[in-house]
């Protein structure tokens, strides 16, 4: 019995897509249900997650404790807003059907599975149950022809990435006889193995070498999706790349230590300036958001390389904060345009934040939060995250870093630019209703009140690393 | 609650501000006028409560009116603020400024008035939060808060060329404080490994032992975020393009408070974090502060466009700012906190009255103008005014900054005074070069015979600068009383660190 509380919020997450998918085919006048329904089974789920029982389950392979709960929690809450913007964007369009919610909830479990678990197994399985939802997801636009190239793309390469990871996988099970992830005796097949598993996360989290799919696809699929996609996989893909380096980088470390850092560093600096560079050109939003994306994560991964505890806690609160922060930005293309097949160029906002005051102001706070302005979440996050790298001596990560930063300015404020200092042409619709208006409600106030006092969530972070420590 | 309306703390002059804008914010006011009056009435609540905090100031009791409340629990980030000699006639200045502005603004500004005075009071905040912050973290966000206020402020009612004035503005500061944010982790976290504590708190970095590299680099950090603000020479290319661009409103916060934050910082942060490296590079700091003085006072000399010869002869004079800090001498210092009160006084109202000619005829080039004295007396009368207090005639309020400050660099390192002194004949030159050409002689373009002179606005908007810079001009003694005690120990201080 406490093994199937233990996965309660999964089970009932999975039953709920059903559920959907079944309304939806046999009466389908119940359509206007779906959001609620969904927004109080959420609510629900929140209540359950927190109430499970902590410990190991299923022999083992299935755990519960603050860390899995970080991400659970965390995934939960992008999950409650992404549900928020979509319904109004969906109706736009006239595609407002169940399935898009049920892929979305079973994606969610997904993720759900590859934050509680130490098993490559079911690390795998969850990794899947993710990416075929998304791939569905993203060429959820039947008729438009970008839509069609952004889902074939994500597919072929993400599928690609997949197999290399269940390759690595394979391989790890070879050497060390053992399909959980634990501290072994480093030798070159393990090694070997490892690499091959940790690129197909970062395919994931789009980064340097892996990262080309990213911006086409983002621009390709609808905003409400994009919102979707760049942020909850992402952030449930951490979780397993903690895991990852917490049990092999001490190792590795000891044995091959300015390699390895060397190697990953390279990694971090390439997408930070990757990304920034081009997204200093670009006119698409969307592709904007995305190569911002990329260098983000290159932010990110520098903390993961120091994988002190320092470190791993500003990491959490940088995956956290990125949601929120990513997540503005793209509601707002989502609210502010027309239809989701159309480009979401920069020249087409000129002028917008005085005919749509809130929109526009939410926009500009992700921005500047993206930016690392205070008193925004960005600013928490990247202040947890420059103290670590510092704190664990990676100097020349934190310079590089800093200077990303600057040059990343450059091109947020220009969206603030476009949006007050240029005079209006043409106005884009407006798909604002009481749903959406509420989702971008919880984001400025997230993007704020995290801001400003930080602490709550920092102090959930440092729980989730506490156990994490104690167990490996 | 009767105590909290009845005392003001230094939390009431951060946090009222921006109270008011979020008022602004949600209240559905539509009529211009409303507004105005509104943001106008309520920029004098602060004023009101740092006129009271100033009386109760008193000079020998050295940080006083502290708050010091936890923040970030895991970092030990504290909400810690206080105020002493350095920083209260700042405070006053900035409070004093703002219900001026608003009211320069109400016939200047016609469009996104709500956001305008939004930006402001943000603005506002972020300032006196700045003066006020004794923890570094604190500092560093109300620091950068002023950021997008400012950018707006150039962005959105500036000139024709305001887009790539503001951009430039934003990016300049932003490469500044980035990198003074870097420096303040790194100390962080060397005290961090020596102490095995977290400590935000600037006291304790006062006199930091660091490695001599690191050292050196941190200095740097922080010295380029504060000369890009002051602006020290080979950095101050950004600030003529804002303050010409900006409107009337801007100008005068620029000149008169944002400025003085580089100062501050250097006088807060710097020299006592860094007192010996800073000593070591003294005579760099002390030459690009002379260069800025005769270059500025040369380069005004050259403008055709009012506003930029007043950009440029900020520059000027922020480098006697910076001499009379950099020359560690008791009067030189007491000069150099004067100065910026005077500097942002006078050079504030010099762009007040350009922004009045602009009204009047849309347009700021000397060229335009000629001969209208005739036609608006009282108007010249007053401009000549502020200009020989910026010129620093002895009886007006410029003249003590500039003396004293001339005056201690004079008994330490004399060269650099006499050097410094030519930029007083050359703010004499260009100023009444200018004031020659737009107010005398025949009146040049008959349009500029419909000039009207100063209706009550105006008048009432002059009087209010005008009374404290006869005041400072006469009685210097009144603020500098309140500002010496606390440059005594500080000055004490620095020299303790140097031994």
């Amino acid at each position: 019995m406490m093994e199937i509380e233990a996965l309660s919020t999964e089970i009932f997450l999975t039953f709920l897509g059903f559920l959907i998918i079944l309304i939806q085919s046999f009466i389908p006048k119940l359509k206007k249900i779906f959001v609620p329904l969904i927004l109080i089974s959420l609510l629900f789920s929140f209540y359950l997650t927190i109430e499970k029982p902590k410990g190991f389950f299923f022999y083992d392979i299935y755990y519960v404790n603050s860390f899995s709960l970080f991400f659970q929690i965390g995934i939960l809450f992008g999950l409650f807003i992404t549900i928020l913007i979509s319904q109004s964007l969906l109706k736009k369009d006239g595609l407002e059907r169940g399935e898009v919610y049920s892929f979305m909830l079973w994606a969610s479990v997904g993720m759900f599975l590859m934050a509680s678990t130490d098993n490559l197994i079911l690390i795998f399985v969850g990794f899947e149950l993710l990416s075929l939802n998304l791939y569905i997801l993203t060429g959820y636009y039947k008729e438009t022809q970008v839509s069609q190239e952004a889902a074939l793309k994500y597919f072929l390469l993400s599928s690609f990435a997949s197999s290399i990871t269940l390759f690595g996988m394979a391989f790890y099970f070879g050497e060390t006889d053992s399909l959980t992830l634990a501290s072994k005796t480093p030798t070159y097949l393990l090694i070997f193995s490892i690499v091959l598993m940790s690129s197909g996360f970062i395919f994931k989290l789009s980064l340097f070498p892996f990262h080309f799919w990213a911006p086409d696809v983002y621009q390709g699929s609808p905003s409400y999706i994009t919102l979707f996609l760049s942020t909850l996989p992402k952030f449930a893909t951490i979780s397993v790349l903690i895991k990852i380096f917490y049990t092999f980088l001490p190792n590795l470390f000891f044995l091959y230590q300015e390699n390895s850092v060397k190697v990953l560093s390279i990694i971090a600096i390439f997408s930070m300036f990757i990304g920034n560079l081009i997204a200093l050109v670009q006119k698409d939003l969307k592709r904007m958001l995305a190569f911002s994306g990329i260098a983000h994560m290159g932010y990110l991964f520098a903390g993961l390389i120091a994988s002190s505890d320092m470190a791993t806690k500003s990491v959490l609160f940088y995956g956290f904060a990125y949601i929120i922060m990513t997540m503005g930005g793209f509601a707002v293309l989502g609210i502010i345009g027309g239809g989701e097949n159309e480009p979401r160029l920069l020249n087409d906002y000129k002028g917008l934040g005085y005919v749509y005051p809130f929109p526009a102001l939410v926009l500009t706070f992700s921005m500047a939060s993206l930016a690392g302005i205070p008193p925004f979440q960005g600013f928490s996050a990247k202040f947890f995250l420059f103290y670590s790298l510092i704190d664990a001596k990676l100097y020349f990560l934190a310079i590089i870093g800093i200077l990303n930063s600057i040059l990343s300015i450059y091109y947020y404020v220009r969206v603030i630019y476009f949006l007050y200092m240029k005079e209006k042409e043409e106005v884009l619709p407006l798909n604002l209703n009481f749903y959406s208006l509420l989702g971008l409600a919880i984001i400025f106030v997230s993007l704020i009140y995290f801001g400003i006092f930080p602490q709550y969530i920092f102090e959930r972070a440092t729980k989730a690393v506490e156990v994490f420590i104690g167990f490996f | 609650m009767a105590d909290i309306i009845n005392v003001p703390t230094l939390s009431h002059l951060i946090f009222l501000p921006l109270i008011g804008a979020i008022i602004l914010l949600i209240l559905p006011f539509k009529k211009n006028k409303i507004i105005n009056w509104f943001s106008f009435l309520y920029s004098l609540v602060p004023f009101y409560y740092s006129m009271i905090i100033f009386m109760k100031f008193n000079p020998g009791g050295g940080m006083q009116f502290q708050e010091k409340q936890i923040w970030i629990k895991a970092f030990n980030i504290y909400y810690n603020i206080g105020v002493d000699g350095i920083s209260i006639l700042l405070v006053l200045l900035t409070n004093f400024l703002i219900p001026l502005i608003f009211l320069s603004s109400f016939k200047y500004i016609q469009e996104h008035l709500k956001m305008y005075y939004i930006s402001f009071f943000i603005l506002q905040t972020g300032v006196v939060g700045s003066f006020l912050a004794l923890d570094m973290f604190l500092f560093y966000v109300f620091w950068e808060l002023m950021l997008l206020p400012m950018y707006f402020i150039i962005g959105v009612w500036g000139g024709k060329r305001r887009i790539e004035a503001a951009i430039k503005f934003l990016i300049f500061t932003a490469f500044g404080s980035f990198l003074m944010f870097l420096s303040i982790l790194y100390i962080v976290s060397y005290n961090y490994f020596q102490k095995n504590v977290l400590d935000f708190n600037l006291f304790s970095y006062y006199n930091m032992q660091l490695p001599q590299l690191a050292g050196t680099l941190c200095f740097f950090g922080f010295l380029l975020a504060f000369a890009i603000k002051v602006p020290m020479v080979p950095v101050h290319t950004w600030l003529p393009d804002a303050h010409t661009e900006a409107p009337a409103g801007g100008s005068i916060i620029l000149a008169g408070i944002l400025l003085k934050l580089g100062t501050y910082g250097l006088i807060r942060f710097i020299v006592p974090i860094f007192p010996k490296i800073s000593y070591q590079y003294f005579p760099i700091l002390l030459i690009l502060s002379v260069l800025g003085i005769i270059y500025g006072g040369f380069l005004s000399f050259a403008q055709e466009d009012f506003k930029k010869l007043i950009a440029y002869s900020s520059v000027s004079h922020m480098g006697f700012i910076t001499l009379g800090i950099f020359s560690l001498n008791f009067y030189a210092l007491n000069g150099a906190v004067l100065q910026m009160i005077n500097h942002g006084l006078s050079t504030g109202t010099l762009f007040l009255l350009v922004g009045m000619l602009y009204e009047r005829k849309h347009t700021r080039m000397i060229e335009d103008f000629g001969g209208i004295a005739r036609v608006i007396p009282t108007f010249t009368a007053f401009f000549i005014f502020v200009s020989l207090s910026s010129i620093g005639l002895p009886g007006l309020n410029g003249f003590w900054g500039e003396f004293l400050v001339l005056l201690g660099t004079f008994q330490e390192k004399k060269i650099y005074a006499i050097l410094g002194a030519t930029g007083v004949i050359l703010s004499a030159a260009y100023l009444l070069t200018a004031i020659k050409r737009v107010f005398f002689g025949e009146v040049k373009y008959p349009e500029n015979e419909r000039f009207s002179d100063l209706d009550l606005r105006e008048w009432i908007l002059l009087i209010s600068f005008s009374i404290p810079i006869v005041w400072i001009g006469i009685y210097p003694k009144f603020f500098l009383s309140k500002i010496s005690p606390s440059l005594e120990v500080y000055l004490n201080m620095i020299k303790g660190f140097l031994k």
